[in-house]
């Protein structure tokens, strides 16, 4: 009998860390819109990552862009990738938040200048990638309560949070001066965060699925 | 009933004391920083002209004060940076550049014309009292063209304005920090790429660009 109750107790506590494990997990939405066919890049013809940040309301982060930049350059189709600040700082003042192309006809009257197009050749860019979005928290529920007496101190409480990752990229061809498509990611996920005593925190990774998901895209986009 | 010992009533008195001053600390709204610049080398091509520049001493050691209920005793210092803002972005636009110290009723010979940068106005907003994730700086100069003569010929305001997200563990310092270096780079890039085209510094004997 005693045996029984062990097993059972096991059985409960595994099925109880399945739930919420699986409770954490995040759902992505992938929308891909092709406009103009995508060449094969050579091998030392570049893409730049760059995120928007001209809307009031957010700013695509930069960790966010970055992550997409190193997703995209590793593995064994992995692309040349040059990382934003390198980019923007060395093409200052010309792709600043208010001073960058909106357009992608807007990068012809650019390479008219002979320092900027010297610049692309010198990056040998194929692709510009711009990236528009964020993560942001929509709904939190729940609350903890923390104490400290001298005894010692502990939190005992629930609370949860809804996340939601939604970024768009505009991929740029910069020898057709086209939009060659865009793809979107829609990402969302419940993190939870029990304490007993001491808060464990079960985040569901949405910034990070929303990555992974648009780079496996974007490559696949390009190839 | 066991009596609580001397020791207990020692470490009470040390919990309390230290959740005390750090609610103390929690509502401390003083501010004091220097604000820091990384501004890039601008990608130009540099106008044929011999170019005066004149910092006068409220823009070397400009201060934003300020001293009120939800911003007491703000001092952010930002001259220096305001300085290595346009030492970084002048060399690049014009052929040559020299310092002029005094401005003064003399005659300015070698140089085609005197930029002088003036700091009109800073503003700052924080993510509490916008009710955002951002931290915002705005910064308005007023640029003035002189002559050789030191007569006025154009003046024109150029603005900046960065903004920097609240991220996990950011300090509210490191946020307006982030946010100030950007207003700045915007400063930077819209006056680099203006200058040409105002009207009155493109029509003037003293550039000539147009």
């Amino acid at each position: 009998m005693h045996e029984q109750i062990q097993t059972l107790g096991r059985q409960l506590t595994l099925l109880g860390v399945l739930v919420l494990l699986s409770a954490c997990n995040s759902k992505t939405r992938i929308d891909e819109y092709r406009q103009n066919p995508t060449a094969i890049m050579n091998s030392e013809d570049s893409v730049v990552i760059l995120g928007r940040r001209h809307s009031s309301g957010h700013e695509t982060e930069i960790d966010f862009v970055s992550c997409v930049g190193d997703s995209l350059a590793s593995g064994e189709s992995g692309l040349q990738v040059i990382p934003e600040k390198q980019f923007v700082d060395a093409m200052y003042p010309y792709f600043e938040t208010s001073t960058a192309p909106m357009d992608v006809k807007n990068l012809d009257r650019l390479v008219q200048n002979p320092a900027i197009a010297e610049k692309f050749a010198d990056f040998r860019l194929r692709y510009f990638i711009w990236i528009d979005g964020s993560t942001e928290t929509t709904d939190k529920k729940g609350s903890i309560s923390c104490a400290v007496g001298p005894g010692g101190g502990g939190c005992f409480g629930f609370a949860t949070w809804d996340d939601e990752a939604n970024y768009e990229a505009s991929i740029w061809d910069f020898e057709n001066l086209k939009l060659s498509g865009k793809i979107s990611a829609e990402t969302t996920g419940t993190s939870y965060l029990p304490a007993i005593i001491v808060p464990i925190p079960m985040l569901a990774r949405v910034q990070s699925g929303a990555c992974k998901s648009m780079a496996a895209q974007i490559k696949s986009f390009l190839n | 009933m066991k009596k609580p010992s001397k020791l207990y009533f020692e470490k009470s008195k040390l919990i309390l004391s230290l959740a005390f001053l750090l609610s103390l600390s929690a509502c401390n709204q003083s501010l004091t920083m220097e604000a820091k610049t990384d501004v890039p080398t601008p990608l130009a091509v540099k106008l044929p002209l011999s170019i005066g520049v004149h910092y006068d001493e409220n823009f070397r050691n400009y201060t934003y004060e300020e001293n009120s209920e939800d911003r007491q005793n703000w001092a952010i210092k930002s001259g220096t940076s305001q300085v290595d803002l346009f030492e970084r972005v002048l060399p690049s636009m014009f052929q040559d550049i020299s310092h002029i110290e005094d401005i003064s009723g003399t005659l300015i010979t070698d140089v085609d014309g005197v930029i002088v940068p003036e700091v009109e106005e800073m503003q700052f907003a924080l993510p509490n009292e916008t009710k955002s994730d951002l931290y915002e700086v705005w910064i308005k100069y007023k640029v003035k063209l002189l002559d050789k003569n030191g007569d006025l010929v154009a003046d024109w305001p150029v603005t900046g304005y960065g903004k920097s997200s609240t991220e996990f563990l950011k300090s509210r310092d490191k946020g307006l920090q982030a946010a100030i270096n950007s207003a700045f780079r915007d400063a930077g890039a819209r006056f680099a790429l203006t200058f040409s085209k105002i009207p009155a510094v493109c029509q003037s004997g003293a550039t000539g660009i147009c």
